[in-house]
């Protein structure tokens, strides 16, 4: 055969076997930051595009660069939303915590109300066990949502301090034996001062 | 050649309708292959991956609702973004540098193709083989292979005519075929 044709021929073996190789699915978290990223930003639109090279792990860098009422007002609006849903899962565990452990699913009340049954219901109007039916503890994960350099701010003792500020989500997985999950997602904020030398 | 180069010339929009839907479901279609054009593109994983956000981003925010959104587009984003990120790593150098001592440590999976089984050490030589590509012919390649863009697109996506990415696309085969294959190739 042609040393040319063969040549040819080796890379077109060699391209076929490249194109068989599939990237490597995009990790869960990554979809789920994105996705949190995505829900965080109003839409799609011909504002404000992103600051180039900005190290901003899912809000609108724009968002933070707006006046500071505004920009509270949509922190506050971003981060109730996730706490208002994370405060429910906790009433939720709460009441399931109260419960007797024999699993008789009464609660003795103080005032004698006498005993209060609580009992869960399949779709199909079946009983549920409460011990069979047990969220565990399953993935904790902290994502670093994004970082702010306040600059140099005032304290309230009149103290100068360069104020950085770390927002994180912490997602934490649960699951039950029969396949479901619940995730709880809970907005952080750290916020670091260092201080700083005034003249 | 023409079997070489022959194949995905046509344009092949990613069709993104409005809504966030539609995004999230390319996402999960296109994901790894953006991934691993933003692997290529930086350092280390947790870059790749903030880049990826980033550049996913900028174009969901900026395209309006009914838009086709190229696949050039993308790619050309995440090299911008990565570009961007490149210019910061000097001023966080350090934090970088914890980054991949944490990838070390923790023993992330860092391999840029799925692992199947039977042909595990095959792949593994393919990838360490595309590794060892000089950058320029690996964003060539994988732009071509796995992001399935026109020779003109990749031109366009990296800033070079269309025949330089064509040229650095065959470079990188030959390449390829002689790092996997050293003896057959002197012979």
């Amino acid at each position: 055969m042609n040393p040319q044709h063969e040549a040819s021929d080796d890379l077109s073996r060699l391209e076929a076997e490249l194109t068989s190789l599939e990237p490597e699915s995009l990790p869960e978290l990554l979809q789920e930051r994105i996705e949190l990223a995505m829900a965080g930003r109003d839409g799609p639109d011909q504002a404000d595009v992103a600051s180039p090279g900005l190290k901003s792990i899912g809000a609108d860098p724009a968002f933070y660069k707006s006046e500071p009422g505004f920009r509270r007002s949509r922190l506050v609006r971003f981060l109730l939303a996730p706490s208002a849903a994370a405060a429910l899962v906790v009433l939720t565990l709460a009441v399931l915590f109260l419960r007797d452990p024999s699993g008789n699913g009464s609660v003795d009340t103080e005032e004698g109300l006498g005993e209060l049954q609580i009992v869960d219901m399949e779709p199909d109007g079946s009983f549920i066990d409460p011990n069979v039916a047990t969220f565990s503890p399953g993935r904790t994960q902290t994502i670093l949502f994004d970082i702010i350099d306040d600059g140099i701010v005032w304290t309230s003792e009149n103290e100068a301090v360069r104020q950085i500020r770390y927002l994180f989500v912490e997602s934490v997985s649960l699951q039950n034996p029969d396949g479901s999950t619940l995730r709880i997602d809970t907005p952080i904020e750290e916020v670091f001062q260092e201080p700083v030398e005034t003249f | 050649m023409a079997a070489l180069y022959g194949k995905n010339e046509s344009t092949c929009p990613m069709s993104i309708e409005s809504g966030a839907t539609p995004w999230r479901q390319l996402l999960a279609k296109e994901g790894g292959r953006l991934l691993l054009f933003a692997r290529q593109q930086t350092r280390s994983e947790a870059d790749a991956q903030d880049v990826l956000q980033e550049a996913f981003l900028r174009i969901w925010k900026s395209k309006p609702d009914s838009a086709a959104v190229h696949p050039g587009e993308v790619y050309t984003a995440i090299r911008r973004t990565a570009v961007d990120l490149g210019r910061q790593i000097d001023r966080r150098g350090l934090r970088e540098a914890k980054t991949v001592a944490m990838d070390q440590a923790e023993g992330v999976h860092l391999s840029w193709f799925d692992r199947k089984t039977e042909q595990d050490e095959r792949r593994a030589a393919l990838e360490s083989a595309i590794r060892k590509l000089p950058g320029d012919q690996q964003e060539v390649l994988i732009l071509k292979i796995w992001g399935n863009l026109t020779f003109d697109d990749i031109g366009k996506a990296l800033g070079l005519s269309a025949n330089t990415a064509a040229s650095r696309y065959r470079y990188s085969l030959t390449t390829l075929r002689r790092i996997l294959n050293p003896k057959q190739i002197q012979t």
